[in-house]
């Protein structure tokens, strides 16, 4: 057992740092991709994000031949702890460059490739999944969301929902059903949709907490040639499991999130003072803070796990399937002990926001209950109903 | 980096279960429910045989010098068959002892089986986090007072002892000395109360300077629990695989399929916090190895109780028989939950620690 990071790393750690000084404004610190955003704010991360992809750091992990640094896990990792460590804005297209770049990469045409790949990695397009739809949640294969052939183009019509930056969205990976006579797996196919195309709608979706951060995207007669066409033709399924299994050195960001606001609640409780004395002080604020910080402090246990795991070649195991919950469980939890240290400071701004944003973390990428049946059947070898 | 044991620690793993399953398991276990295991039973003689009672103690007094991520491998064995015998109180907690206060003839003794000792550190009506302000009187090295779940006393040979002026080693064999086993519902593991009437010892050293030993066995503990929590885990999902109700396995029915994943999330947050924790103890950090030690005994006490008590639930009636394995389980990780200290006291050690005190800032790297 070694849990130091390899010392090789040191460099590059350095280099990142040292560029994030040079090249990160005030401005943009702090600047996400997650809520609202003005259109003012979309052009300064627009702008940086062709900063980051032109100083090689947009899309690390992509082959060198589109533009990447083929960087191991140890790299994304540090890049990760640097971008957290400063405070700067993740590339603009964080579902793109992790989740559809390995798709195309995968099963697209040359052309794709030497179209697409370098425009999203630069922040020029920007791209959403178009998966689920109102009928098709957890249950992503019912989708409904239909494409017929007529000659050589197919004619889609539909809805979908829950679509992360569709508002801004140049292009969509899109989910379609090309045969609905065929078991539902089998008759799904990808597209990869122009989101200017006559037809194409989309609406913001407000969410709880009144923000305008995903979108509806409603097709109506939109045709698209053949040579958007994914992967082959009723073999979707398989091109989006490429897409969603490609998740895995994005531990770090998880850990690093929670603990960064673990640490602001520590503080806060320090200077706040409650009946003449600090909150710090009040034994029931001591047992759940410390708890909190013991689990946030345990999901960064579990990702060095799992980033060993990568690093010596190892396939994933339990520790992997299940970061995602045990993070959604420290959101939650991050949410209640903010209401016990702050009192009604909980309810306003960013801690507002944050306690009504903590729902979704056990919701979206797979909900909690879902993960569980993974789980028991796939880890645990638990019998099927 | 690695978090894993290296193919060579999980050859001696291999090696530890197989002893310990030819030695009956869990029954071995119950066939010694509410004993204590002196030194000269057989039992631990094997234990010696094994290089267990040696493992942690210096090449020079006959141990074999090794580190506490290997005796993380013999504490979550043990824990895996709820293992009676002194090997937590004696074979990590006084051998490291005896190695801080430099004692050569204990240690071999120790590392070759033939005595056992153990640490006296809890006083009744404080808390364990407490132990370095003892309260134990010293006048003249002549010991007056109480202490409390001291593991292993009986059978064993030498305390050590916390006091009011410091550590002291006392004999098992002095005149003064009281032992009275504790009644626990964990028959597997023993404690005592110690009773001291004007009974000589000799003095050894500062309270403080048993720190790390303290946070070895926490830890230790920890790994116990581990090895006990990952089994009844192992024990509930094959139960559920083979229990059939409504004409379908149990373990078919979401509901049971969500208690099980429940039990490895808490198992696996537990494991990767607990070897962690075992690495600081070997890394040379003090400081960080405590705050380690404390977080893994304030998770452990909570959560893994919890685990042995979602495995009886899914064993239903046959969870609450004598008969079924699951019950051991459960009782060794409720006595795990509160010796030396339960989930509220570290949690309030981990606030000192962590909310008092200008912590230092959270970086990414190590």
């Amino acid at each position: 057992m070694d849990y130091r990071y390899p010392p090789d790393t040191l460099p590059f750690r350095r280099e990142v740092r040292q560029w994030l000084q040079d090249n990160l404004d005030d401005e943009l610190r702090g600047l996400g991709n997650r809520g609202a955003l003005t259109a003012e704010q979309l052009d300064a991360l627009r702008r940086w994000n062709r900063k980051l992809a032109d100083a090689g750091y947009a899309a690390i992990s992509w082959p060198t031949e589109y533009g990447g640094r083929a960087a191991g896990v140890m790299e994304q990792v540090i890049l990760a702890e640097e971008m957290h460590r400063a405070d700067a804005p993740a590339a603009l297209n964080p579902i793109g460059l992790a989740n559809i770049a390995p798709s195309i990469m995968t099963w697209g045409t040359e052309e794709q490739k030497r179209t697409l790949l370098p425009r999203m990695r630069r922040g020029d397009d920007i791209w959403c999944q178009g998966f689920s739809e109102p009928g098709a949640g957890s249950d992503l294969a019912s989708l409904r969301c239909r494409a017929t052939l007529d000659g050589d183009d197919f004619i889609i019509n539909g809805q979908k929902v829950w679509n992360t930056l569709g508002h801004f969205a140049d292009y969509c990976e899109l989910l379609v059903r090309t045969d609905p006579e065929v078991p539902k797996h089998q008759g799904i196919t990808c597209l990869l949709v122009d989101m200017h195309l006559p037809g194409v709608a989309v609406k913001p979706l407000t969410t709880l907490t009144g923000a305008e951060e995903f979108a509806e995207i409603f097709f109506t007669d939109v045709r698209v040639q053949k040579s958007a066409l994914l992967g082959p033709i009723n073999q979707g399924w398989q091109v989006a499991m490429t897409t969603l299994s490609n998740e895995r050195a994005g531990v770090a960001n998880l850990h690093l999130g929670v603990r960064k606001k673990i640490a602001r609640l520590i503080q806060a409780a320090r200077e706040r003072e409650r009946d003449g004395k600090p909150v710090a002080c009040d034994p029931v604020v001591r047992q759940r803070l410390a708890r909190t910080y013991l689990y946030g402090e345990y999901q960064k246990a579990l990702a060095d796990v799992c980033i060993a795991g990568e690093l010596n070649k190892r396939p994933p195991g339990a520790e992997s399937s299940i970061t995602k919950q045990s993070w959604s469980d420290i959101e939650h939890m991050i949410a209640e002990t903010s209401a016990s240290v702050l009192g009604e400071d909980a309810h306003r701004g960013s801690w507002g926001d944050n306690r009504l944003y903590s729902r979704a973390t056990s919701i979206a990428g797979g909900t909690t209950q879902i993960n569980k049946n993974i789980i028991a059947r796939r880890v645990l070898g638990l019998p099927k109903a | 980096m690695d978090t894993h044991y290296t193919a060579e620690q999980e050859t001696f793993r291999s090696t530890m279960r197989r002893f310990l399953d030819d030695q009956g398991g869990t029954n071995f276990t119950r066939s010694r429910w509410c004993e204590t295991v002196p030194a000269t039973a057989e039992s631990w003689q094997s234990m010696a045989d094994l290089g267990v009672t040696g493992l942690l103690a210096p090449e020079h007094t006959g141990g074999l010098a090794g580190n506490m991520t290997d005796m993380g491998i013999v504490m979550e064995e043990l824990g895996r068959v709820v293992h009676p015998g002194p090997c937590w109180a004696s074979c990590i907690g006084a051998t490291s002892a005896a190695a801080v206060f430099g004692l050569d003839s204990l240690l071999s003794a120790l590392a070759d089986g033939s005595q056992t000792a153990t640490l006296a550190l809890e006083e009744p009506g404080y808390s364990f986090t407490r132990w370095q302000q003892a309260q134990l009187a010293v006048t003249n090295n002549i010991l007056n007072g109480d202490k409390i779940q001291v593991p292993d006393a009986i059978g064993a040979n030498h305390l050590f002892v916390t006091t009011d002026h410091g550590v002291y080693l006392v004999s098992t064999a002095a005149s003064g000395l009281t032992i009275t086993d504790s009644e626990c519902l964990d028959g597997s593991h023993r404690f005592a109360a110690v009773h001291f009437d004007n009974v000589a010892g000799v003095r050894l050293g500062d309270n403080a300077q048993l720190a790390p030993v303290v946070d070895r066995m926490l830890v230790a503990l920890c790994a116990d629990g581990l090895g006990a929590a990952q089994r009844a885990l192992e024990l509930a999902v094959g139960y559920a695989c083979e229990r059939q109700q409504f004409g379908q396995h149990i373990g078919s029915f979401q509901a049971i399929q969500h208690l099980c994943a429940d039990m490895l999330q808490q198992l696996e947050l537990g494991r990767a916090g607990l070897h962690y924790a075992l690495w600081c103890l070997d890394a040379g950090d003090p400081r960080e190895a405590h705050r380690a030690a404390v977080m893994s005994k304030a998770y452990t006490s909570e959560t893994f109780p919890q685990i042995a008590a979602n495995a009886i639930q899914i064993f239903g009636g046959a969870g609450f028989t004598w008969e079924y394995d699951i019950q051991l389980f459960y009782k060794r990780l409720l006595s795990l939950q509160m010796t030396w200290g339960n989930s509220e006291v570290w949690l309030e050690e981990l606030a000192t620690l962590v909310i008092d005190v200008e912590a230092p800032p959270i970086t990414a790297e190590h």
